[in-house]
């Protein structure tokens, strides 16, 4: 583990040569939740609800799903997918480590780095929006939320390496990619509340990885779920961690096995 | 300005050639496209459900308002974008020299060395889109109402490849500018709203600063409501200083250029 400890203190350090990016990439996560919320707040004139949401819930689901992202979120099958692409796997496999402990560390490092970075930012919509927002009590519920933001991120990344890992069989996997995430901004709560879809589409998210990375922290946070539900929720979470590990490890192994590495 | 055409000509018939030859890439890359634009409609399928009208336009206003976003973006999506964010890593490489040894101006060359045809969804989701709505509208539109929302698209496309360029300009001064391109990217997303949905200081922003505005709600209103000549007149200026802006900031930024590592 010391090994990938050194490798996420020097990924922290390349990360603040590129500051003003960071930034960008920044307002570039912030800005589709700004268009959301603009959007919800004009649909909200003269109503006290939206299909159990109120105002300050909605701006709190939008403001927190973007904060969220560093904690839950991050870019891990481009950079796989890059380098199975273009044959710099076979650099990481002569290593003594885990290229997929590699991708996922840099990017932890690339996270740490925008979050801080991201900070002003976020304080200064917080104190826009600071009487629009609901705060966290600490109480069990909080305990559920942050054990659910853990468990999201891992169901993420292996969501994530999952995409990555499949550029060992399509060369451009920029299209599976962009495809994966029209599926999941829909189904992973992160376009609108998985409440405000279609039943058939909310009834489905339950049996779904989706809804197991953005949508169940945020539905916990705001207490939207009943006991029954949390505990079916968790249930279905683990069970997809395993079964993606599974798929991970599989993907992983098989691929290596093909692997051409072009122009290497 | 001559050579703009045969130039435009060139590059249209390679790209081509690169989309046949990656047909199942080019297949996945227009459905691809397709679905973003599907859950853009998504998204206000679902405000809907919830809500008659947002900032005075009802659904089938907003459609209308979305398929002219998408129709305005179309041509410099297709033409441009690809070519002009091709620029960054052409200069980080130090292959910016082909581009400025080919017997045609520079900017002309980066605008449209980068033809996608995978874009050619949003012409025709858009079209699609408005001719829905209208129908749906019912509207009635006479002859001189299409000339103006016409005009007004050519302004509109006229100032994002304008925003566009000034955006790639800055390749000659930053290393990295994915992350700028994709903010521009986000930033030009909020042009697919009423103007009314924004707040006094945002709208005055919004239309004079960064004119997100023109881009699909002022021609929209041409059809939906009425747009009054000054505001014609005020898009034309507008679109000719960006026009004129970016070509200077171009020329500017190509002082920078200093052909590294090649």
């Amino acid at each position: 583990m010391k090994k990938y400890w050194v490798l996420f203190k020097v990924s922290l350090t390349r990360g603040l040569e590129y500051r003003l990016s960071n930034l960008l990439w920044v307002l570039v996560g912030i800005l589709p939740a700004v268009f959301a919320a603009t959007v919800w707040l004009s649909a909200f004139a003269g109503k006290t609800e939206i299909q159990g949401y109120n105002r300050a819930e909605l701006t709190t689901y939008y403001f927190l799903s973007t904060l969220l992202w560093y904690f839950v979120g991050g870019e891990f099958s481009g950079r796989l997918s890059e380098w199975i692409r273009l044959g710099v796997l076979v650099r990481h496999l002569t290593k003594p480590l885990n290229p997929l402990f590699e991708v996922v560390f840099q990017e932890q490092a690339w996270k740490v780095n925008s979050f801080f970075l991201s900070l002003p930012v976020y304080f200064l919509v917080f104190g826009l929006l600071r009487t629009d927002l609901i705060l966290a009590k600490l109480d069990f519920n909080l305990f559920l939320f942050l054990s659910a933001v853990f468990l999201s991120g891992l169901v993420f990344i292996l969501l994530e390496i999952i995409i990555g890992l499949l550029s060992f069989w399509i060369s451009n996997s920029s299209n599976l990619n962009a495809l994966y995430w029209v599926i999941f901004s829909l189904l992973g709560g992160i376009l609108v509340p998985l409440r405000f879809l279609p039943a058939v589409l909310t009834n489905l998210s339950w049996f779904l990885p989706f809804r197991y990375t953005f949508s169940l922290p945020l539905e916990l946070y705001l207490r939207k779920l009943s006991g029954g539900e949390i505990l079916f929720a968790f249930l279905v979470q683990t069970f997809w961690l395993v079964l993606l590990f599974i798929l991970v490890k599989s993907l992983y192994k098989n691929g290596l096995r093909i692997y051409e590495a072009y122009g290497q | 300005m001559n050579k703009l055409l045969p130039t435009l000509v060139v590059y249209l018939k390679l790209n081509l050639k690169i989309a046949v030859e990656y047909r199942s890439d080019f297949a996945l890359g227009f459905v691809r496209h397709t679905l973003e634009l599907v859950l853009a409609v998504v998204f206000l399928k679902v405000i809907y459900q919830n809500t008659q009208r947002l900032s005075g336009y009802n659904e089938n206003e907003l459609l209308f308002l979305y398929g002219t976003f998408f129709l305005a973006k179309s041509f410099v999506k297709i033409f441009c974008e690809h070519g002009l964010v091709r620029v960054s890593r052409l200069v980080r490489e130090g292959k910016f020299d082909f581009v400025l040894v080919k017997p045609v101006d520079a900017q002309i060359v980066a605008s449209f060395m980068g033809v996608d045809f995978r874009d050619l969804s949003k012409i025709f989701f858009g079209l699609y889109l408005m001719v829905y709505s209208l129908k749906a509208l019912n509207l009635e539109v006479g002859l001189l109402t299409w000339l103006t929302f016409t005009f007004l698209i050519v302004l509109s496309t006229t100032i994002y490849y304008s925003l566009y360029l000034i955006v790639a300009t800055f390749s000659f001064w930053l290393t990295e500018t994915r992350s700028l391109e994709s903010f521009f990217s986000e930033l030009i997303e909020l042009g697919k709203l009423p103007r009314s949905v924004w707040p006094a200081g945002a709208r005055f922003f919004l239309t004079y600063f960064l004119p997100l505005v023109f881009l699909a709600a002022v021609p929209a209103e041409a059809i939906l409501r009425q747009v009054s000549w000054p505001t014609v007149v005020g898009a034309l200026l507008l679109s000719l200083f960006f026009l004129y802006f970016s070509r200077r900031f171009w020329l500017f930024g190509l002082r920078f250029y200093t052909s590294a590592s090649s």
